[in-house]
């Protein structure tokens, strides 16, 4: 117990630890439960819980937000032993999956329904700021069944932002939207994160999400956590194979967008140029390739819209039916038996990578900032 | 819509509609009868002891109805949000006084609150032939109705949204009152309506422990007695075209605030 505080008083001085998450478990059945959990979290940072479904990732959050104890283990939040406080007494902002708005108020009403339990000197102004900073003043008056999935949770996220809260959790914030939406939302979020310098700890179960938002991301299966560290880490160095096959992305590739024609953009890798199908028009950019979208072929792919890499093979690992072949270019493929004895895959064996234009994840670095 | 459902429905509507007859029949005939022959309807409207014992009716059973509301409106919560050892049983409970003929009602309740009673005999409020004796019979019998309704609609309410309101600083008491209440406010209130209606229609409880001062539906069952048909008839449709006219009213005002 001593033990824990003077850690966390020393991190406290640093300024640099918000959540300190220590020995945690909580059973609640089979699907739902935690098992020692140990988690820190800096202040400022965005940290992503990444896992499959019924993971525990909601639990933990609920945890956090005090909707539910633990059975064993504490909790501390800003330097104050909050195990057993009330979620009222934590200032912790709460968005679900679904938003839970009121559905009785205004979208106006929803956001000052924190600022008037804390009388706050002006309500109407600061959730004025809110909508303003969400862009969704336009809504005030409206009810929220009125709204689309997107609006709703830029009104989630102002009605929980207005009580300034210390850390701001989301659950699968952007799961109920479709995907032109999750996009634009997913740099709002960052934005206002980085805007406001507040901490954020966000659930999914997208490895996109995770990559393209975490400063940090801890990884949970079955009620643990299983790994946890810096993002690209986490997706280049999975500590497991259950975790290695969870994350799924084992090709994240460095690059920069040089030119854009009509949705298709080329992008240098360093040596190599591919055609990549995304918006983005300029700046640097990663390049996520699952590893069974990698072709391996003899000799060079012409076909338009698909990009074929010169390259050698490093190691092979066999894993079942499929083998796993490293090549120099850091390219992972998965490729069957059958087409390795076909091409006489070995190492040293000089081949092309072939993957389309359309099956890359593209994440652009600089609208996300610091990353 | 295809062919084969059309017959279905149309051979369920005709089954369906035998029952509606039956009930339309039965009142309409007797409010047309009233209302053609309107000398005794005149009559009844001039009769300050109908006119008593109609108010008696209405407001003894609006005060069951509060009663049930202040007492009730937690009980429903803790029975839509928690679960506890007994919960099952606390349940028959709350139904109970629908299946317990109400006779039997009357008379246990007049062994609680009769002059010798449980309560009775300790109780400064006379209950026997009074008007609490008349509310706790009225309450007996109509607290089910609104529980359940009030049980349902606190069901509905998800419980995130208390979570949320906690999250954002409302105590419990708090949430409960800003998030829970107000959206469970339609069932509520559409509970209290049927507890309302419920208590103005009791007859069997009432007359065990308060034959005195008459409620309507004793007032009818005296002169039917007494005088007969021709003296309760106008007096049961007076009573049924004034609880038609709040109720339709009050329905009409709880459906408005659906939107």
């Amino acid at each position: 117990m001593h033990d824990h505080i003077r850690i966390f008083e020393a991190s406290i001085r640093g300024r640099t630890l918000l959540i300190f998450i220590q020995n945690v478990s909580r059973d609640w059945g089979k699907e739902f439960s935690l098992v020692d959990v140990n988690l820190e979290i800096k202040e400022g940072e965005y940290f992503v819980l990444l896992g499959p479904t019924a993971a525990g990732k909601t639990l933990l959050l609920e945890l956090i937000a005090g909707f539910y104890t633990p059975d064993k283990g504490d909790i501390w939040i800003d330097g104050k032993e909050a195990t057993n406080l009330p979620p009222e007494d934590r200032k912790v902002g709460f968005v679900y999956q679904d938003y839970a708005l009121f559905p009785h108020l205004t979208v106006k009403e929803n956001v000052e329904f924190g600022l008037n339990l804390k009388d706050h000197p002006d309500v109407r102004g600061r959730a004025e700021e809110l909508l303003d900073m969400l862009e969704v003043s336009y809504l005030a008056e409206r009810r929220p069944k009125t709204l689309s999935g997107g609006e709703q949770q830029r009104v989630a996220i102002a009605r929980a932002l207005a009580i300034e809260p210390r850390v701001l959790l989301l659950d699968e914030p952007l799961s109920a939207l479709d995907l032109r939406t999750q996009e634009k939302t997913r740099r709002e979020l960052k934005r206002v994160q980085r805007e406001l310098g507040i901490t954020a700890i966000h659930v999914t179960h997208s490895q996109p999400e995770a990559l393209s938002l975490g400063d940090r991301i801890g990884v949970m299966m079955e009620g643990r956590l299983v790994q946890v560290g810096p993002t690209r880490d986490v997706f280049m160095r999975p500590s497991n194979r259950r975790i290695a096959d969870f994350l799924g992305v084992e090709n994240i590739l460095s690059g920069r967008v040089t030119s854009n024609q009509k949705g298709i953009a080329t992008i240098d890798l360093g040596g190599d140029e591919v055609q990549v199908v995304t918006e983005i028009e300029r700046g640097d950019v990663e390049v996520l390739i699952r590893p069974e979208d990698v072709i391996l072929s003899k000799d060079f792919v012409t076909t338009s819209a698909r990009n074929s890499l010169a390259c050698e093979v490093v190691e092979i690992s066999q894993e079942g039916v499929l083998n796993r072949v490293f090549l120099d270019n850091d390219i992972v493929a998965l490729v069957t038996q059958r087409s390795l004895d076909e091409l006489k895959i070995r190492p040293k064996s000089k081949l092309f990578a072939t993957f389309k234009a359309s099956t890359p994840h593209i994440i652009h670095l600089d609208e996300l900032g610091t990353k | 819509m295809a062919i084969k459902l059309k017959g279905f429905y149309i051979w369920m509507g005709l089954a369906g509609s035998l029952l509606l007859f039956f009930s339309f029949v039965t009142i309409f005939n007797l409010i047309f009868d009233q209302i053609l022959r309107p000398k005794g309807l005149l009559g009844a409207l001039t009769d300050p002891s109908v006119l008593a014992s109609i108010w008696l009716t209405i407001y003894a059973s609006l005060l069951a109805t509060l009663i049930a509301v202040v007492s009730g409106t937690p009980l429903a919560y803790i029975l839509a949000r928690k679960n506890f050892p007994g919960k099952q049983m606390v349940e028959s409970l709350v139904d109970l006084p629908i299946i317990v003929p109400h006779t039997v009602a009357g008379i246990a309740l007049l062994m609680v609150f009769g002059s010798h009673g449980l309560i009775g005999q300790f109780s400064p409020l006379r209950f026997v032939d009074a008007l609490p004796g008349i509310v706790v019979a009225m309450l007996f019998v109509s607290s089910p109705f609104f529980i359940n309704s009030a049980r349902e609609g606190f069901q509905s309410v998800d419980p995130r949204l208390e979570w949320v309101a906690r999250s954002l600083g409302a105590t419990p008491w708090c949430a409960f009152r800003k998030v829970s209440l107000p959206l469970a406010s339609r069932h509520i209130l559409i509970g209290a309506i049927m507890s309302w209606a419920r208590g103005i229609s009791e007859f069997g409880a009432v007359i065990v422990i308060a034959y005195y001062p008459m409620i309507a539906p004793t007032l009818i069952w005296d002169r039917f007695l007494t005088t007969g048909l021709k003296a309760s008839a106008p007096i049961s449709v007076l009573l049924i075209l004034i609880c038609m006219t709040i109720f339709v009213s009050l329905r009409l005002l709880s459906g408005g605030e659906r939107s």
